[in-house]
């Protein structure tokens, strides 16, 4: 049988103008990338025509799948320990899709070819319509969940919290900085490209072998909406590389969102993948194993190799060193103890671990129990107030990090901690590419090329910094993560909801003072700072400090 | 039954054998035809296309959100997923056709010397025999990097022969400048049964098919060799599309591989070869080669170009072709072998 084809009718599309013709638009996101040369074709041949149909069909199953799940009482099977770390992952993400909606626009004005806007009209479509299904999945759980704290107040939350705030920072860096950077090659490139298989088919997977076939549905639905914006970037890019006075920027950008995104989105997801799970059947692939099938052997030769071909060059060695940080250095591992040291800044509950976690986690990573059990066995010990404080204040051999002043994670793999001062300020940095990302890339010159559209970070992105010498009691209330008792913390090291295994603000009230490791850095004398610096990359791994020398 | 079945791509014309076990995005890049994929689960849809023609396909488990029912019987399919158990054409909604040749893998190669062999006064004819991997598929127009030995440099030459004929072998036409870091070595030194390193295939200046658009071809010095390979290729095919190709030389003596270019205007009943000396009086075509293309040619509107030669030559050719109708994008010209170093093809 034969059909008429779908390119004919995409071509019609190009009869509308998207170039305005009797006005002069402002421009307010400016880009250091000029393109001149061949424009590209629109590759992917989507017409709306298709397009509204299968969207409201795509959501109608969300919607039916939802009242499957609240006639089915889901909410009351589902794994408490994954629906947990939801509240976190379900406040962070409707930001960047809100924040990807908002990144189209900063194309249409700086990519001078109208066949290219209406794929970016239509993702700009698609990315609101995720942050809503995703806003809409989140009150479902608040609704119909056990212990509702937490998914009650996540919009607010997630911008003080300490894990939270990692997660702006990642959505606000596809709108500010230059258009191209911020838009095309940080979200576009490499954030759809190549994280979001982790993120919007790993979960979904995890999700449903927790209990949990409502996530799978949205995020299928999420998903499948994937192509429109792999083919956005890929335009983007390609009408990019064309002229050449883009490579520099291009390198630039490509390594500067390679290990942006590697340090955020490997942290979050492979923390929720790995320690968020009961399901320990040991033919489940672990994050590592996703990451090295979807993003080193397919994204990485499939999609940056071939950009070779054209001159540019690939950031093979900071591909090389994500892969080394997740396998050697175990990135993952340090984020989810980081994450659960600090359980009481939160407004989630984090389950600790058991011996069938444990045997798990030794099978799919040798050595594991050597480096990280002992402190796992001290978490579940500490989880049950009785006398004693919350972990982070106690006796487990753990060295409080400092924060990485570019991606806001900790600097938790200790020896590539690297200090710097900037700005007047001495910073921490996680690796050398984030102190390089902050001192070199974001900047208004980059090799001696004036590049005044990058920006540059700021804002108050330590946040211990934020807290320095508040008491704990004070830093909970402020942050609002308190239950409706008024002294109840949401966040808990455990499981149960007996009142009387739960910590209170009273508990928390007797412990030290919150002391920001930036703050007090940035008090010491250069002397001083060089002698803690080459003392903490001797520490590690799983947060140990340093042996005495001999 | 046979287990292997034709899938034809359309609008870009191109055509692969797929096995019944593999699935067609699998068996593409295998051939080194990179399509649009994600996550390779059937679930983000970035390789769902349509079917123009052919039923017998089988999906192994997707998502329906991205492929949902009425989708799939309107004729798309996720290629992913997809198996065929006859011939198809797919209708490719998500592709460039730049990159859509860019899949084969780069590989580092080790290749002997079989001829090297002076084909006008300052051109000469390398022939390599590959060694380890004893073949290096490539599309016809690409090029290989070749280390100069002793040197950390390495120089890129495109190659003049086809590797779906001759995979285990490399042919290269390379102008020798007495200064050149590899061209000198090559006149001077290098002997058959000499090894050289290799690393490719890399280049875009390959042929695109979607369409029968006129074909016209402009080169000069070593533009020969990329040229040469996609004529070759055509005539291995038995693609017949209208096509023209102007060669400019200084004289006589700067001409190669006449020959067998007007053989193949026997093989290929709408190829014409018109060759033109710009110093030299002979009974063919006089003057610099864009002035003998203007004289020819008035209207070029709907015509695919394919230039390569001497920087400054591309680029009165790329004026010249604009001003008579082609579209930029559809000239096609490889950066790497027109603006390199003097070395370059």
């Amino acid at each position: 049988m034969s059909r008429q084809s779908m390119a004919k009718a995409h071509q019609k599309i190009q009869e509308l103008s998207w170039e305005p013709m009797y006005h002069q638009p402002v421009s307010q996101y400016g880009t250091d990338y000029t393109f001149q040369k061949a424009k590209k074709k629109d590759p992917l041949k989507q017409v709306l025509r298709s397009y509204f149909p299968m969207q409201e069909e795509k959501d109608h199953r969300v919607y039916g799948a939802s009242d499957g799940a609240i006639r089915g009482n889901m909410f009351r099977q589902v794994q408490e320990r994954w629906l947990e770390w939801q509240k976190l992952f379900l406040s962070i993400i409707p930001l960047p899709e809100i924040s990807a909606a908002r990144a189209m626009p900063l194309l249409f004005r700086n990519v001078p070819n109208p066949e290219l806007h209406n794929g970016q009209a239509i993702q700009m479509i698609d990315e609101v319509r995720h942050s809503t299904i995703q806003q809409n999945l989140k009150r479902l759980y608040m609704q119909n969940y056990i212990d509702p704290a937490g998914f009650n107040s996540s919009l607010r939350d997630f911008q003080n919290d300490y894990c939270g705030t990692i997660g702006r920072q990642f959505a606000e860096g596809f709108i500010t900085g230059d258009a191209i950077t911020a838009a095309s090659i940080y979200l576009t490139i490499v954030a759809e490209t190549a994280f979001t298989n982790t993120l919007f088919v790993a979960m979904p997977a995890e999700a449903a072998a927790n209990g949990d076939y409502l996530l799978p549905t949205v995020f299928h639905s999420v998903q499948s909406d994937e192509s429109r914006h792999i083919s956005n970037g890929y335009a983007t890019l390609l009408m990019a590389l064309s002229d050449e006075n883009n490579h520099q920027l291009l390198e630039r950008d490509l390594r500067y969102a390679w290990w942006n995104n590697h340090r955020v989105v490997d942290a979050a997801i492979g923390t929720f993948i790995e320690y968020g799970t009961k399901d320990r059947r040991k033919d489940r692939e672990s994050y590592a194993e996703m990451w090295r099938r979807w993003i080193y052997d397919d994204y990485y030769r499939s999609y940056l190799v071939p950009l070779e071909k054209y001159g540019l060059v690939i950031p093979h060695d900071l591909i090389e060193e994500a892969w080394n940080q997740i396998w050697n250095k175990g990135y993952v591992h340090e984020v989810a103890q980081f994450f659960a040291t600090g359980w009481l800044a939160n407004y989630w509950r984090i389950d600790p671990m058991t011996d069938k976690d444990f045997e798990w986690f030794e099978y799919k990573y040798p050595g594991w129990y050597d480096r990280y059990g002992k402190w796992w066995e001290n978490y579940n010990r500490l989880s049950v107030a009785n006398g004693h404080n919350p972990i982070v204040f106690e006796d487990v051999d753990y060295q409080y990090p400092h924060r990485c002043w570019t991606c806001m994670v900790p600097c938790l793999v200790r020896e590539d901690m690297v200090m710097d001062e900037v700005d007047g300020q001495v910073r921490t940095y996680c690796h050398e590419a984030c102190r390089w990302t902050d001192k070199v890339a974001f900047r208004p010159t980059y090799q001696g090329r004036e590049t005044p559209n990058m920006g540059q970070l700021i804002g108050s992105r330590e946040w211990e910094t934020l807290y320095h010498g508040w008491n704990w009691a004070d830093v909970v209330s402020d942050m609002g993560f308190v239950r409706d008792d008024g002294n109840t913390l949401v966040a808990q090291p455990h499981l149960n909801l007996d009142p009387k295994k739960m910590w209170t603000l009273d508990h928390l009230r007797r412990c030290p003072p919150l002391a920001s490791p930036n703050v007090l850095l940035n008090e010491m004398t250069p002397e001083e700072r060089t002698a803690f610096h080459s003392n903490y990359v001797r520490g590690g791994p799983a947060g140990r400090y340093a042996p005495a020398e001999v | 039954m046979a287990d292997k079945h034709l899938v034809r791509f359309e609008p870009v014309g191109i055509e692969i054998e797929v096995e019944e076990h593999q699935t067609i995005l699998r068996a593409a890049a295998e051939q080194g035809i990179m399509l649009m994929h994600g996550c390779k689960e059937g679930q983000c849809s970035s390789c769902k296309s349509f079917v123009l023609d052919g039923d017998d396909i089988e999906l192994d488990r997707y998502s329906t959100f991205a492929l949902p029912d009425a989708e799939r019987d309107e004729g798309y399919t996720l290629l992913c997923r997809a198996h065929v158990y006859e011939d198809v054409t797919i209708e490719l909604l998500n592709y460039d056709e730049d990159m859509i040749r860019s899949g084969l893998p780069i590989q580092q190669a080790v290749a002997e010397v079989v001829a090297n062999d002076l084909v006008t006064h300052d051109m000469r004819h390398l022939v390599l025999h590959l060694i380890e991997p004893q073949e290096v598929t490539f599309f016809p127009g690409q090029y290989m990097d070749i280390a100069v030995p002793g040197t950390e440099a390495t120089r890129s030459f495109s190659m003049a022969n086809t590797s779906t004929r001759e995979a285990g072998q490399l042919e290269f036409v390379i102008k020798v400048y007495p200064d050149g870091l590899f061209s000198h070595f090559l006149a001077t030194q290098l002997a058959v049964g000499d090894r050289l390193d290799l690393v490719g295939p890399f280049g875009v200046f390959t042929l695109r098919e979607g369409h029968d658009a006129d074909l016209l071809f402009v080169g000069g010095g070593a533009g020969m060799a990329p040229i040469l390979s996609l004529l070759r290729s055509m005539a291995e095919r038995g693609i017949d599309r209208s096509a023209t190709f102007y060669y400019g030389a200084r004289g006589s003596r700067d001409l190669c591989f006449a020959d067998e270019l007007r053989a193949l205007e026997h093989r290929l009943p709408r190829f014409r070869y018109v060759p033109a000396l710009s110093e030299d009086h002979w009974d063919g075509e006089v003057g610099l080669i864009t002035d003998v293309v203007a004289t020819h040619e008035k209207d070029l509107s709907g015509t695919d170009a394919y230039v390569c030669g001497p920087p400054p030559m591309v680029e009165a050719a790329i004026d010249l072709l604009s001003r008579l109708g082609i579209e930029k994008d559809r000239i096609y010209y490889d950066k790497f072998t027109t603006t390199g170093d003097p070395d370059g093809p």
